[in-house]
C-alpha cells in the first residue's frame, strides 16, 4: 500500500492511496467466493452455481463490494500509518478502480489536531469555602415572604411604600401625550393602575407627589420627562397629571411563623430554615466546584494552541446559535431583533464554540490517556434524569433523543464531566475563604 | 432449417456443468422437429467445434396450474446432449 499526505489547511489533509493489484486480485477472489456461496441461479440449488458463472451474473455487486472493503480496510490501514485521528471524512475521489487494477483514491479529511498535552495532573486550584451565615438564610427568607405579599386596604394616608390605585391622565404644554408620539398611550392615560409609591418608580418624582393622598383624593402631578426617557419626543419637557387615587394599600408581608412555613410545605418554621439554609449551601458548593473547574480549564488550555478543524467548529458554532436564538425567542424577544443582532450572535458563538471544541479536544485526550470512560448504565442515569426534567417516560425520552440523535452529545457530557471530576481530585485545590459573601 | 432455428438455446444447470466437465458434453434445446444430424450440422457451424456424438430425447412439458386459469402445461422440447471432441470448448452464458 502507498500513500502520500498533502497539507490543505488547518487539521485539514488530501490522503493519496493507491493499493496493489495483488491485494485488488485477493479482495476480488474473496468477495467472488463470498458471492458463490451463497449465489441463487436458474438451473442451479442455492450456492451450488460455478464460479464463473456467479462472477459474471453478479459482476457489478462484486465490485461495489470489493470496493468498499478495499476502501475501508486501507482508509483504516492509512489513518494508522499516519497517525491521524479522522474526524469527518469530506470528500472520497476514486482514481482507478478494477480487476487487475490497483486501486487508486484521493480523500479529503478532517483529523483531530496534533498537540502536546501539557501537564494535566497536580494543577492548583483555589476553592472558596463559603458558609451559609444567619444573614443569608434570614434575606431568602424575606423574598420568600415577598412572594406571598398581600395589598390590604387602608384608609390612612399614603406612606413611602404603600400602593396606591390611580386614574391619570396626562398633557404636556396643554396637549395630550399621544399627540407627541402615539405609542405613548401607557403614559398618557390609565384607569385603575397600581403603583408603588418609591423612589424612581414610573416617571421620577411622580409617586414621591401622592404621599399623603387618602383614597378619594384629586391632585395634580408636575413632573419633568428626564434625560433618557423613553419618548425621546418628551425629553426635557414639563408633564402635568391629573391624578385621582381610588384607594391606597398597604404592603403586608406574611409573618414569620409556622404557618407560613406550612404554606411552603415545611412542617415547620425550624424545617423550613434548614431547607432554606440547605438550598443556599447547595447553591454555593455548586458555584464553588464550578469555579475550581473553570480554574482547572483555564489552566489546561491557556498554554495551548493548536488548529481547530473547520467542520467541528462549524458544527458547534450552529448549535450554539441555535441555542441563543430558541433562548431568547422562548424569552420573547422579537424576531426582528434577534435577526438585526445576527452577526454579533454569530461571533459569540463562533468564540464560544471554540474554546468548546478545544476543550473537548484536550479532555477527551486525557480520557484516552487515563481510560476513563463511560458505560451504559450512566447513560441511562442521565436518560433517567433527563426524562424526569421534562417530565417523561424514560422510554420516550429514549425515543425523542434518538431522533434528535443526542447520544454521542450526552456521552460528550458526562465523559467532560468525569474527566473535570479526576483533573480536580488529581489537582492541588487550596481552600479559601470566600472573597465577599454571595447574594442569597 | 436455419442453425439458428435448430438450436434454440444453451441449457445452464448444475447437472449439464457437471456432464461439460467429466465428458465435454453440452446440452441445448433444439427444435423438437431436428434430428441429431441436423444439431450437429448446427453446433459445429454456430460454435466452430467438433461434434463427436449427439444424443437426443423429447421432454415432455411440465403441467402447469393457476387458480384463476384452465390447467395446461409448458410446451413439449427435445434435449439434445452434444459430446465434442477433446480440446474443443463451448463458452456458456
Amino acid at each position: 500500500m502507498n500513500v502520500s499526505v498533502e497539507n490543505l489547511g488547518p487539521c485539514k489533509k488530501l490522503l493519496r492511496v493507491e493499493v496493489s493489484v495483488e491485494k485488488v486480485t485477493k479482495a476480488f477472489d474473496e468477495v467472488t467466493s463470498q458471492f458463490t456461496r451463497q449465489a441463487q441461479l436458474p438451473g442451479f440449488r442455492p450456492g451450488k452455481a460455478p464460479r464463473h458463472l456467479v462472477a459474471k451474473n453478479f459482476e457489478s455487486r462484486i465490485q461495489e463490494d470489493t470496493r468498499r472493503r478495499l476502501f475501508e480496510e486501507s482508509y483504516r490501514e492509512a489513518a494508522q500509518e499516519q497517525k491521524l485521528r479522522i474526524l469527518t471524512t469530506l470528500d472520497v475521489e476514486e482514481q482507478s478502480f478494477g480487476r487487475g487494477q490497483p486501486f487508486g483514491y484521493t480523500v479529503t479529511l478532517e483529523h483531530a489536531p496534533e498537540f502536546e498535552l501539557p501537564t494535566y495532573k497536580g494543577l492548583s486550584a483555589k476553592r472558596e469555602t463559603a458558609a451559609v451565615s444567619d444573614a443569608d438564610v434570614d434575606r431568602a427568607l424575606t423574598t420568600l415572604r415577598e412572594q406571598q405579599v398581600k395589598y390590604n386596604e387602608v384608609t390612612r394616608p399614603a406612606q413611602t411604600g404603600d400602593v396606591v390605585v390611580v386614574h391619570y391622565a396626562g398633557t404636556c404644554e396643554g396637549k395630550p401625550l399621544t399627540d407627541f408620539n402615539p405609542t405613548a398611550r401607557g403614559l398618557t392615560e390609565k384607569r385603575d393602575t397600581w403603583m408603588l409609591i418609591a423612589e424612581g418608580f414610573f416617571i421620577p418624582g411622580f409617586t414621591e407627589q401622592l404621599v399623603g393622598a387618602t383614597a378619594g383624593d384629586k391632585r395634580t402631578v408636575k413632573v419633568t420627562f428626564p434625560e433618557g426617557f423613553v419618548i425621546a419626543e418628551l425629553v426635557g419637557k414639563e408633564g402635568v397629571y391629573e391624578v385621582e387615587v381610588t384607594s391606597v394599600r398597604e404592603k403586608i408581608l406574611p409573618e414569620l411563623n409556622d404557618e407560613f412555613a406550612k404554606s411552603l410545605g415545611a412542617s415547620d418554621l425550624e424545617q423550613l430554615r434548614q431547607g432554606v439554609r440547605r438550598d443556599l449551601q447547595n447553591e454555593l458548593n455548586f458555584r464553588a466546584k464550578r469555579a475550581v473547574r473553570d480554574q482547572l480549564l483555564r489552566q489546561l488550555l491557556e498554554p495551548l494552541t493548536f488548529d481547530l478543524p473547520e467542520s467541528v467548529l462549524a458544527t458547534e458554532t450552529r448549535n450554539l446559535v441555535y441555542n441563543i436564538v430558541n433562548e431568547n425567542q422562548q424569552r420573547g424577544i422579537a424576531k426582528e431583533l434577534i435577526e438585526e443582532k445576527k452577526n454579533e450572535i454569530f461571533q459569540s458563538a463562533q468564540n464560544s464554540a471554540r474554546d468548546r471544541v478545544k476543550a473537548a479536544f484536550v479532555l477527551n485526550r486525557i480520557a484516552e490517556i487515563e481510560k476513563i470512560g463511560v458505560d451504559r448504565q450512566e447513560i441511562a442515569q442521565r436518560i433517567t434524569l433527563l426524562a424526569q426534567q421534562n417530565q417523561m417516560a424514560p422510554d420516550k425520552m429514549v425515543k425523542v433523543l434518538q431522533e434528535r440523535n443526542a447520544f454521542p452529545e450526552i456521552q460528550q457530557d458526562i465523559l467532560t464531566g468525569k474527566v473535570l471530576d479526576w483533573l480536580e481530585l488529581n489537582a492541588k485545590v487550596e481552600e479559601v475563604p470566600a472573597a465577599a459573601a454571595p447574594a442569597a | 432449417m436455419n442453425a439458428y432455428d435448430i438450436i434454440k438455446t444453451v441449457r445452464v444447470t448444475e447437472k449439464g456443468t457437471l456432464q461439460a466437465e467429466k465428458n465435454n458434453q453440452y446440452t441445448f434445446v433444439a427444435d423438437r422437429r431436428a434430428s441429431a444430424p441436423q444439431i450437429k450440422r448446427a453446433v459445429e457451424e454456430l460454435f466452430k467445434v467438433k461434434v463427436v456424438r449427439v444424443n437426443t430425447l423429447q421432454v415432455r412439458g411440465k403441467a402447469r396450474r393457476q387458480a384463476t386459469k384452465a390447467a395446461g402445461r409448458d410446451a413439449d422440447w427435445k434435449k439434445a446432449i452434444v459430446t465434442l471432441k477433446d480440446g474443443d470448448r463451448i463458452e456458456l452464458a
